[in-house]
C-alpha cells in the first residue's frame, strides 16, 4: 500500500539555506548540499528545494546549488522558484532534478502547467497553491506582492489539475513557521476538489500536528521550520508515527 | 562498461549517481554507437512513453538495444519508461508502437475512489521468489518509489516478477531473458533501490 | 506519560516505541540478541576480516578511544585477543578527568601501542557549544562529530583502511537493528551521530553571540566526515566490535578492571554502583540534566532499564534509584554557563523549545533545590575552564 510522504522543504537564498516565519525573518539553516546528504541519509521520502528569491529576482534557480543538492538526494527531489519557462524548467531536470514546483508562474500564465506536463509528464509538475485566511475567507496568495492573488483559491485549485499539474503543494501561509499546526480544514477543502495527490505544508510543530495532518488524508506533509530549530528528525517522527498507527516508511 | 542510454528522456546523472553508490561506474551513451563496450546497459526515461518511442526509432536506439540486448545478450535494466517501452501498445496520448519486446499495453492507472493519481509515492512490492536475486535479496516488505499515470497490463504472468497494489494490481517489474524491467524507480529508492541496482551490477543472466 | 512495561524507559525517548504489550522497542530488541543472532558465524566473519588487514599496513587497524569502559575493552580485546596492532587515535573534547587520563596512560603502556591525541581549538569549541545547544538542546555537537570524523581523516592519513568501534547503537536506540550491519560511514554519521547539521552547516550557522573569535571553514576540518568517495577509494571500513561479538558491558568491565587495572570514578548523578559509565568526560553531568530538561528521564533511568531488561534488577529497584538519582542539578553546570558566558536562564529559555512532549520542563527554582555534590576532581575542572578564558 502506497506510503504517506514526510518531506523536508528547504528554502535556498544566495547559496545557503534559510527558514523564517511567514515568509520573512529569514534565519541560515546550514548549506544546502550537506542538509540534503542528512536528510537523504535519514530517508526522507522526497526533497523540496524553493528558491526564495528567484521569482521576485525575475530569474531560474540557482542551478549549481541544486546540482549539488541533487548529487547527495537517492529520493526524489522537487525543484521550485522561478521556474518560469520552459528553458529554466529543462535546465533544473538536466541538473537533477525529478519534479517541478511552479507556483508563481502558474498564476501568470495558467497553460504553462499544460506545456510542462506534455514534456515532462504531468507526474513531473507539482503546482504550489499558496493560501492565505482561515476556513470561509481563504485567498490565494502571491508571495511577490505579500498579497492575495486573484482567483479564488477553491476555483484555482481545481484549475492547476485541469491544466495538468499531477501533485499539489498547498501551503498555509499564515502557519508558515508558526509551529502551530497544519490547517487542516484548508487540506480537506483541497481533497475535495481534485483527485490528484496533495502535499500539505504550513505549521507543522509537533509530532501530533504531523499525525492530524496524515489522520486528515494528506498524501505528504512537508516540514521545514521543525525540521531546523529543533532536535527532532525524520528518523524520530517516522518512528513516532509507525508507532501511531499512521502508514509511513519508518 | 556499464551503459546509461540518453534518448533525452531521462535524470541521467540520478542513475549514474545510484550505480556510484551501489558499487559501480556507468556512462552515458549519448549515440548507438557508444553501446558497443557496453557489459551492462541502462535504458531510464521520465515523460510520455509515445513520444520517448518515437524518439528511441527516430535516433537508431531501437534498433542498436535489439542488436546489443536481445540479440548479444547483454544484460538491461529498464526503470520507468523503460519498462513500458518494452510494451507492444502504448495508449498514452494516443496509440503509439513500443518496442514490442513483450507481450502488453500500456494504459491509463484506473481511477478509483480509493486512490490518488499519478501514483506518487513509496509503495510496498510483493516480489516472487524467484526474483528476489534480482531484486537484491529485499527485505520482507520492501518499499521502492512510483511516480507514474501509466501503467503496464497484459504481460504474460511468467514475465512478471513484482507487483504493487494501488487501487488494483500494478505490475512493478518483469524478467524476459536478460531483460529486467522495473515501473518504480530505484535510483530513486534509496538503500533497497540500491540493493537492486547492485544485483543488476552483479546479474549472470 | 507512557514507560515500557518492562523496562523504565519512557515514551519521550529517542526512536523508542511501544508494541500492543507496551513493551518498548531496545527491550525487544535485546531479545534478538539473546535468540537470534549466531554469534559463532559472527565471530567467523571478524576473523575473515582481521584476515584481510593483518600484517599488510604500518598498522593493522584504528581504534578510536576515550579511555571508557567500551573504547578500553574494545581495545584489549583486538591487541590482547586478537593480537593486532593497532594505531590508537583519541579525540580530546576538552573535559577529560584525571581517573580517566590515568585509566588511558595504564591501558595504553600496558597493551602497548601507538597513540595520536588530537586536542581542538577550544575557543572554536566554545562557539560550537553554543550554536549545537541553541539549535538542538544539545551542546556536544563537537564531540559526536570530531569522534568520528577525526579517526576517520587519520586512516585515510596513514593508509590504515579498518576502523573498529565498539559498541554498536543498537544496544541502547533503535537507530539500528542487531540484523543489520550497522558502520561508522556517512549514512550512520548524518543518522546518528551529527545531529543532522555538517560542519558545512555549522560554518554559516555560528555567529559572535558569546565569542567574537572568528571561524572558517578549516577550522572545522576535524568535525568535517571525510568524502564518501575518497573513503571508497581507500577501501575504508569502519565497523563496531560489537556486530562481532555479543556486548556484554557488565563482563567487559570485569575484564578490564582485572587485566588493566580499569578503574571507575564518581559520575554526577548516577547511583555508585555504576562507577563505569561515562566516566571520561567532565560534563557528562549538563549532558544527562539536559535529557532529564527535555525528556524527562537522565542517565538512572537508562542505566536501570539495561539492567532491568539484562535481569539483573527487578523494576521496584530501579525506581526507587531513579527518583533518588534522576534530575539534580549537576554541579558541572555552573562551569557549562561559565565556558558560554551565559545566565541559568538563558540557559533554560535555549533548552525550553526542546521539550519533547508530552513532558514539562520544570523551572529554574525546582531545579536549583536538588543541587549534587561536586565530585571530588571537580576543581581540577574549573582550572581546565579557568584556563580557556581569554578575559580575566
Amino acid at each position: 500500500m502506497l506510503y504517506r510522504r514526510l518531506i523536508p522543504s528547504l528554502l535556498l537564498r544566495r547559496g545557503r539555506l534559510v527558514k523564517g516565519v511567514r515568509y520573512a525573518d529569514h534565519r541560515d539553516a546550514g548549506n544546502p548540499a550537506t542538509v540534503a546528504r542528512a536528510h537523504n541519509a535519514q530517508d526522507a521520502d522526497e526533497l523540496f528545494v524553493v528558491d526564495i528569491d528567484a521569482s521576485r529576482e525575475g530569474r531560474g534557480p540557482d542551478m549549481a546549488a541544486i546540482a549539488k543538492v541533487a548529487n547527495e538526494c537517492a529520493m526524489p527531489l522537487t525543484v521550485g522558484g522561478g521556474v518560469g519557462d520552459l528553458a529554466a524548467a529543462s535546465a533544473c531536470m538536466a541538473v537533477g532534478a525529478d519534479k517541478l514546483l511552479v507556483t508563481s508562474a502558474a498564476l501568470d500564465r495558467p497553460s504553462f502547467i499544460g506545456d510542462l506536463a506534455r514534456i515532462f509528464g504531468s507526474q513531473a509538475v507539482v503546482v504550489g497553491v499558496d493560501v492565505t485566511g482561515a476556513e470561509g475567507r481563504w485567498r490565494l496568495f502571491d508571495h511577490r506582492v505579500g498579497g492575495p492573488a486573484t482567483p479564488a483559491a477553491q476555483d484555482w485549485i481545481v484549475r492547476v489539475v485541469e491544466e495538468g499539474a499531477g501533485e499539489i503543494r498547498l501551503m498555509a501561509v499564515d502557519r508558515e513557521g508558526t509551529r502551530s499546526g497544519f490547517d487542516l480544514e484548508l487540506l480537506a477543502l483541497a481533497r475535495g476538489l481534485v483527485r490528484v495527490p496533495i502535499v500539505l505544508e504550513g505549521g507543522a510543530g509537533s509530532l501530533e500536528h504531523c499525525a492530524e495532518a496524515l489522520r486528515a488524508g494528506a498524501d505528504g506533509i512537508a516540514l521545514g521550520t521543525m525540521l531546523v530549530f529543533s532536535d527532532y528528525n525524520l528518523v524520530k517522527i517516522g518512528r513516532y508515527l509507525a508507532g501511531a498507527g499512521q502508514w509511513i516508511r519508518a | 562498461m556499464i551503459r546509461i542510454v540518453d534518448y533525452g528522456a531521462g535524470n541521467l546523472a540520478s542513475v549514474r549517481r545510484a550505480v556510484w553508490r551501489a558499487g559501480g561506474e556507468a556512462e552515458i551513451a549519448s549515440r548507438p554507437e557508444d553501446l558497443a563496450d557496453a557489459e551492462r546497459v541502462i535504458l531510464p526515461g521520465v515523460g510520455a512513453a509515445g513520444a520517448a518511442a518515437a524518439r528511441l526509432r527516430e535516433r537508431g536506439w531501437s534498433d542498436a538495444l535489439d542488436h546489443h540486448v536481445r540479440r548479444r545478450g547483454t544484460p538491461m535494466l529498464g526503470i520507468c519508461l523503460g519498462l513500458q517501452l518494452l510494451a507492444e501498445r502504448l495508449y498514452e496520448f494516443g496509440d503509439h508502437a513500443g518496442l514490442g519486446w513483450i507481450p502488453g499495453h500500456v494504459v491509463a492507472v484506473p481511477v478509483d475512489t480509493d486512490i490518488r493519481v499519478p501514483h506518487m509515492g513509496w509503495n510496498t512490492v510483493t516480489v516472487k521468489p524467484e526474483a528476489k536475486e534480482l531484486f537484491g535479496s529485499p527485505s520482507p516488505m520492501p518499499a521502492y518509489y512510483f511516480c507514474h499515470s501509466f501503467m503496464l497490463t497484459r504481460v504474460p504472468e511468467e514475465l512478471v516478477m513484482a507487483r504493487t497494489v494501488h487501487g488494483g494490481d500494478v505490475i512493478a517489474a518483469v524478467r524476459a531473458d536478460t531483460v529486467f524491467a522495473t515501473q518504480f524507480h530505484p535510483e530513486k529508492s534509496q538503500l533497497e533501490g540500491e540493493r537492486l541496482l547492485g544485483a543488476f551490477l552483479a546479474w549472470k543472466p | 506519560m507512557r514507560y515500557c512495561s518492562r523496562c523504565l524507559m519512557p515514551e519521550t525517548a529517542e526512536t523508542l516505541t511501544f508494541d500492543a504489550q507496551g513493551v518498548c522497542s531496545v527491550c525487544r530488541q535485546i531479545e534478538v540478541q539473546k535468540s537470534a543472532i549466531d554469534w559463532d558465524a559472527r565471530g567467523r566473519e571478524l576473523d575473515v576480516l582481521i584476515a584481510t588487514v593483518r600484517g599488510k599496513h604500518d598498522y593493522d587497524c584504528i581504534v578510536p578511544f576515550s579511555g571508557g569502559k567500551d573504547s578500553t575493552f574494545t581495545l584489549w580485546y583486538l591487541v590482547a585477543v586478537k593480537k593486532l596492532k593497532p594505531l590508537v587515535v583519541r579525540f580530546d573534547h576538552g573535559f577529560m578527568r584525571p581517573t580517566v587520563e590515568a585509566n588511558t596512560r595504564r591501558t595504553l603502556r600496558r597493551l602497548g601501542c601507538d597513540v595520536i591525541t588530537f586536542t581542538p581549538n577550544w575557543q572554536v569549541v566554545r562557539k560550537l557549544m553554543f550554536e549545537s545547544l541553541k539549535r538542538r538542546g544539545d551542546f556536544c555537537w563537537h564531540c559526536h562529530t570530531g569522534i568520528f570524523s577525526y579517526p576517520m581523516w587519520v586512516s585515510l592519513k596513514h593508509r590504515v583502511p579498518l576502523l573498529f568501534w565498539g559498541e554498536p547503537s543498537s544496544e541502547y536506540g533503535s537507530f539500528y537493528g542487531y540484523h543489520e550491519l550497522e558502520e561508522a560511514d556517512e549514512r550512520r554519521f548524518n543518522r546518528l551521530v551529527n545531529l543532522g547539521i555538517n560542519a558545512e552547516d555549522m560554518l554559516g550557522m555560528v555567529d559572535d553571540s558569546i565569542s567574537d573569535y572568528p571561524i572558517e571553514a578549516r577550522d572545522l576540518l576535524p568535525y568535517t566526515f571525510p568524502p564518501a568517495a575518497e573513503l571508497r577509494r581507500a577501501g575504508t571500513k569502519s565497523v563496531f566490535l560489537g556486530y562481532y561479538i555479543p556486548w556484554d558491558v557488565k563482563a567487559h568491565v570485569d575484564v578490564i578492571k582485572r587485566e588493566l587495572g580499569w578503574q571507575g570514578d564518581e559520575v554526577e548523578g548516577v547511583p555508585p554502583q555504576y562507577d563505569y559509565e561515562k566516566i571520561e568526560c567532565f560534563m557528562q553531568g549538563v549532558r544527562d540534566y539536559l535529557r532529564y530538561l527535555k525528556r524527562g528521564f537522565g542517565r538512572t533511568t537508562h542505566l536501570v532499564s539495561i539492567d532491568i531488561r539484562n535481569h539483573r534488577m527487578d523494576r521496584p529497584t530501579g525506581e526507587r534509584l531513579v527518583s533518588e538519582y534522576d534530575g539534580a542539578r549537576p554541579a558541572a553546570l555552573d562551569l557549562f554557563l561559565e565556558i558560554l558566558g551565559i545566565s541559568e536562564e538563558r540557559f533554560l529559555a535555549l533548552v525550553e523549545p526542546h521539550v519533547v512532549a508530552p513532558h514539562q520542563m520544570p523551572d529554574c527554582a525546582t531545579c536549583r533545590a536538588r543541587p549534587n555534590k561536586p565530585p571530588w576532581d571537580f576543581d581540577l575542572w574549573r582550572q581546565a575552564v579557568e584556563a580557556g578564558k581569554r578575559t580575566p
